[in-house]
């Protein structure tokens, strides 16, 4: 029996010993742990998974796979009923604030950053997106940027090249819409694709800090560069630089207006290249991608956070496993297999995509460089400010509102919600 | 069994009933109390704290949200349309497949199979009807020559309640339709055989036989049909997601958006239970009458 | 007269009529159809109302093997366990309140109608934290009991309808030949409600196949899915590729259109009980 119990204890510190060079000293578990992961259905976890699976047999992860607006909810319903998975992914700002500042998330402790040399091979701007009022709650394993697709060979029909400023991206739209081909092809239904373009303008009008300074409550919405951010979200909408009835048509049909040559631009994620593009049988070299011309400095687009997130009401065995796989797919040596099924630019460093990904090369360039990131309005603002926002934007759009009274209702909602 | 006592003749209906009271009590009277304590809290749905508010959260719905009100008008707009349009359609083809002519089963079929599909898949199918550009709908009007007519159906919001109220009808005619084809079934033959008798033509037995004798059948067609349609939720969830800027909302989806997309929990409950008085208006009138003794 | 007599019931003008009537009635059904046998290039070019150019049924297996086959399953056997369970239960619910005298009938009836009228969302959060405290979220056994909660009203509605035309007289005769309220409920009443029985079967599978909110909210990980929540998420995936998305719900559709079609001779006869 002893005997039996030492040769056990020298053959787990054996196996110990040799994982944990790999794994930077995290406990891994000697017992089947099963663990509970719930993701976006967008990204190919699945892969990932069994790779991990593979190198770690005692730990066995089941995913389950939401669309956007259901990954938001599970969550919700999740917390509200005190029960959260083991492991998720979310985005960041408001959408992952009210589980950190609940306390249903581990917060990763700058102690356990180091030990888990996060700040060794992480790239920083990548750590700090994800940051919530200065802690981290996940383990980043992507940064998302948006901006503009083209289809090349529309561009090279009218001899159009990538825009340098706001007026000349204006001029482009103006050539497509003479020749009956919709400039942006915008999937308005749930409004946060409009958005986008609101926050692009946005940034060109009130700059990179008085832009983050309307996000963080610090200035107010009932000033200049609101009104002409909205006034000219309008005037694009009423120039027809969108396709028709945009307000009902789901965003996850936006793209597809590209491919048959209907549409020229769309504002996406990066990561539509590899999940949809190349998997809906497109091939990626076609479409061309240009940062915003925003006329400022620095330079920036709307970046979201994509992190793990653990639960901290689940056993301290299921934390562990939890923990160590965040940290295994954002590893120097697993972030490119990670990146390559569930998107590109990496939040790890020189990972680079390889195969046919000519735009998330490019990005994952730009995001390592000189391009900034700024947050999306839906997660830079708390939910039911951005509940306020989107009926702003669409009632100013439908003629409802004017472009001034969108930018006071928001601000009224702002100040309603800090007086709670 | 005759020879047992008294108190146990009383229990033994309650036996028979215990396992439909015990599930009811569990799944419905229990979390409709709770949700009345919830409506009178703010809270987040997140956070181990609630903050006791009272009425505060109806009085923020009746004062301070937009939202609720067009939601509310919305609501009641489509209880009259409900009432009316569905319910016609299916008296109508009630009447008409009543007549007994070759091939009734088929037709039947035909008109009742829409109430057989999910909302979610007829939301679907809808949407790609009216999609601004591709769908079936602008496309024949356009086809047709029509084009002042080629609507954004879904994104205008004048209209867009309505285009959605027609794919709701689509589904929802064909169960009045069976309902009424039910109650036509209980009129009795003789009535009519003696009004035909008496020189009736076919017209007039159907405006002085046939309908009046619809008249507690229509009633109760009228009654749940109100219920149903008060709790209107999943086909607009899919069909506009509440827009365009919230003009589609209705009570059932407003409480949902307020509950799982803005955190509000206590706003939410108040709305359900807000609808479920509403409700109770239609409701309590009918079931007393459904509970009526012979 | 003579106008209308070119329409007459059974006219060549009346079928003329109705069928156009039908046929528009099924239009979006059609284009369904017509959309899950389609190529994907056919339905870009064609669009969805032209005639098929070739019949591409690997649709189906397709749209079956990518994780319609797991969700139709899931339903199915909730749909089996759960329809006569629940018609079972409101049937003895329904006899007790109409058959045996018994105290609180009209209160009980009276609440169970309640059932009808609470709106579904107000539940939700109270269940859910219930469902926690005793383990049963993401389960198909943890749904299957809400379903049965939701299915009662109107089931209980039906069938009490349906036993009270039945004569008192019959199970007192039954009662007085030795039978026990037992035997008079199983021997006597149900045989003779077979009628409603089958129309409130097919009422109550086709609700139970299709609901949606619960199973969003209740049901979890992929492999507890049902179809009309597995449909959306099946949506959600291949969201441009109309002629899967068309087969997987058509997929859907055929199991209760079958059961329909079976038993709808029994079926407006059955409901009469609801309506007086």
């Amino acid at each position: 029996m002893a005997v039996e119990l030492t040769r056990r204890a020298a053959a787990g510190a054996l196996v110990g010993g040799l994982l944990s060079s790999r794994s930077f000293a995290q406990q891994v578990p000697k017992q089947e742990v099963l663990i509970d992961f719930f993701g976006l259905a967008a990204h190919n976890w699945q892969p990932v998974i069994d790779k991990f699976q593979q190198d770690y047999p005692t730990v066995k992860i089941k995913f389950t796979k939401f669309s956007t607006d259901e990954l938001k909810q599970a969550l919700r319903v999740g917390a509200s009923s005190g029960k959260m998975p083991d492991l998720w992914w979310n985005w960041g700002g408001s959408l992952a604030s009210p589980y950190n500042q609940a306390g249903l998330s581990v917060e990763i402790t700058p102690a356990m950053i180091s030990s888990l040399k996060l700040d060794e091979f992480l790239i920083p701007a990548g750590i700090e997106l994800h940051k919530d009022q200065g802690k981290l709650y996940g383990i980043p394993h992507r940064i998302g940027p948006f901006s503009f697709f083209y289809k090349k060979e529309l561009f090279e029909k009218f001899g159009l090249k990538p825009p340098q400023s706001l007026a000349e991206l204006e001029t482009i739209a103006d050539t497509f819409k003479k020749n009956n081909i919709v400039p942006f092809s915008n999937g308005g239904k749930f409004s946060w694709m409009t958005m986008r373009y609101f926050d692009f303008f946005l940034e060109s009008f009130a700059g990179p800090a008085g832009h983050d300074a309307l996000l963080d409550g610090k200035a107010s919405w009932k000033s200049e560069p609101v009104t002409k951010a909205f006034q000219k979200l309008k005037d694009w909408a009423d120039k027809g630089y969108f396709n028709a009835g945009f307000l009902n048509v789901d965003p996850s049909v936006s793209v597809t207006m590209l491919y048959n040559n209907s549409a020229a631009m769309v504002f996406e994620s990066i990561t539509t290249e590899t999940n949809r593009m190349a998997r809906e049988g497109q091939d990626p070299s076609n479409f061309g991608t240009f940062p915003l011309p925003t006329g400022q400095t620095p330079r920036r687009v709307p970046g979201s956070p994509s992190q793990i997130q653990i639960s901290a009401k689940t056993s301290k065995d299921k934390q562990d496993a939890g923990l160590l796989f965040a940290v295994y797919v954002a590893k120097p040596e697993i972030a490119p297999f990670t990146n390559a099924n569930v998107g590109f630019p990496s939040a790890t460093k020189n990972v680079f995509p390889t195969g046919n990904a000519p735009s998330s090369r490019q990005w994952a360039e730009w995001i390592q460089a000189d391009i900034g990131l700024y947050r999306l309005t839906d997660q830079g603002l708390p939910q039911n400010v951005v509940a306020a926002f989107f009926e702003a934007q669409d009632s100013m759009l439908l003629d409802m509102i004017s472009p001034a009274e969108a930018g006071a209702d928001v601000q009224k909602a702002i100040e309603k919600n800090a007086r709670r | 069994m005759r020879s047992s006592p008294q108190i146990s003749e009383e229990i033994k209906p309650w036996l028979f009933a215990a396992p439909a009271a015990l599930i009811f009590l569990v799944v419905l009277v229990y979390p409709m109390v709770y949700s009345i304590y919830l409506s009178l809290f703010q809270w987040n749905g997140v956070s181990s704290t609630k903050v006791f508010v009272g009425f505060g959260n109806y009085i923020e719905l009746f004062t301070d949200n937009r939202v609720f009100w067009i939601a509310f008008k919305n609501n009641v707009i489509w209880v009259l349309l409900s009432v009316t349009v569905p319910t016609g359609i299916g008296l109508a083809l009630a009447l008409v497949l009543n007549t007994g002519f070759a091939g009734t089963a088929l037709f039947r079929s035909v008109f009742y199979f829409p109430a057989i599909l999910s909302m979610s898949i007829v939301g679907l199918i809808w949407s790609w009807i009216y999609h601004p550009t591709l769908g079936l709908l602008n496309q024949t009007l356009h086809a047709l020559g029509w084009t002042w007519l080629e609507l954004h159906w879904l994104s205008n919001p004048r209209i867009a309640l309505y285009s959605v109220f027609v794919s709701a009808a689509w589904h929802n005619a064909g169960l009045p339709m069976l309902l009424f084809l039910a109650g036509l079934q209980t009129i009795p033959k003789e009535c009519i055989e003696a009004a035909r008798i008496d020189g009736a033509t076919r017209a007039q037995i159907m405006r002085f036989v046939t309908i009046p004798l619809l008249r507690e059948t229509t009633l109760i067609v009228i009654a749940i049909t109100a219920i149903n349609s008060l709790k209107v939720y999943d086909i607009i969830y899919v069909m506009t997601y509440g827009g365009p800027a919230n003009q589609t909302q209705v009570l059932g989806t407003w409480m949902y958006f307020l509950t799982y997309n803005q955190n509000e929990v206590g706003l939410g409950t108040a709305i359900a239970v807000i609808l479920f008085v509403m409700t109770m208006l239609f409701a309590v009138p009918y079931a007393r009458y459904m509970a009526r003794d012979q | 007269m003579p106008r209308a007599s070119r329409f007459r019931v059974g006219s060549a003008g009346f079928y003329t009529l109705i069928g156009v009537g039908a046929l528009l009635w099924s239009t979006p059904l059609i284009v369904l159809l017509f959309t899950a046998v389609k190529t994907p290039g056919d339905f870009a070019q064609n669009g969805a109302l032209s005639w098929p150019r070739s019949l591409e049924l690997s649709n189906f297996s397709e749209a079956w093997r990518l994780g319609i086959k797991t969700y139709f399953m899931n339903s199915l056997v909730m749909t089996v366990v759960k329809v006569p369970t629940g018609i079972f239960i409101c049937s003895l619910a329904a006899f007790a309140i109409t058959q045996m005298r018994m105290r609180g009938a009209n209160a009980l009836f009276t609440i169970s109608l309640l059932g009808m009228i609470v709106p579904m969302q107000m539940t939700l959060v109270p269940l859910t934290i219930l469902y926690q405290q005793i383990g049963a979220i993401d389960s198909l056994v943890g749904l299957f009991f809400l379903y049965l909660g939701f299915g009662l009203p109107i089931g209980i509605l039906v069938l009490r309808g349906f036993f009270r035309s039945i004569p008192r007289e019959l199970t007192e005769a039954a009662f007085i030949d030795g039978c026990s309220w037992w035997g008079v409920y199983w021997r006597v009443v149900m045989p003779l409600a077979k009628p409603a029985l089958v129309s409130l079967l097919i009422l109550d599978a086709i609700s139970t196949w299709n609901e949606f909110i619960l199973a969003q909210i209740f049901l979890r990980t992929e492999s507890q899915r049902t179809l009309p929540l597995g449909v959306v998420m099946f949506s959600g995936e291949f969201s441009t590729q109309y002629n899967l998305l068309a087969a997987g719900q058509l997929i859907t559709i055929v199991p209760v259109l079958a059961l329909y079609l079976f038993f709808q001779r029994y079926f407006v006869h059955g409901l009469a009980g609801a309506v007086k």
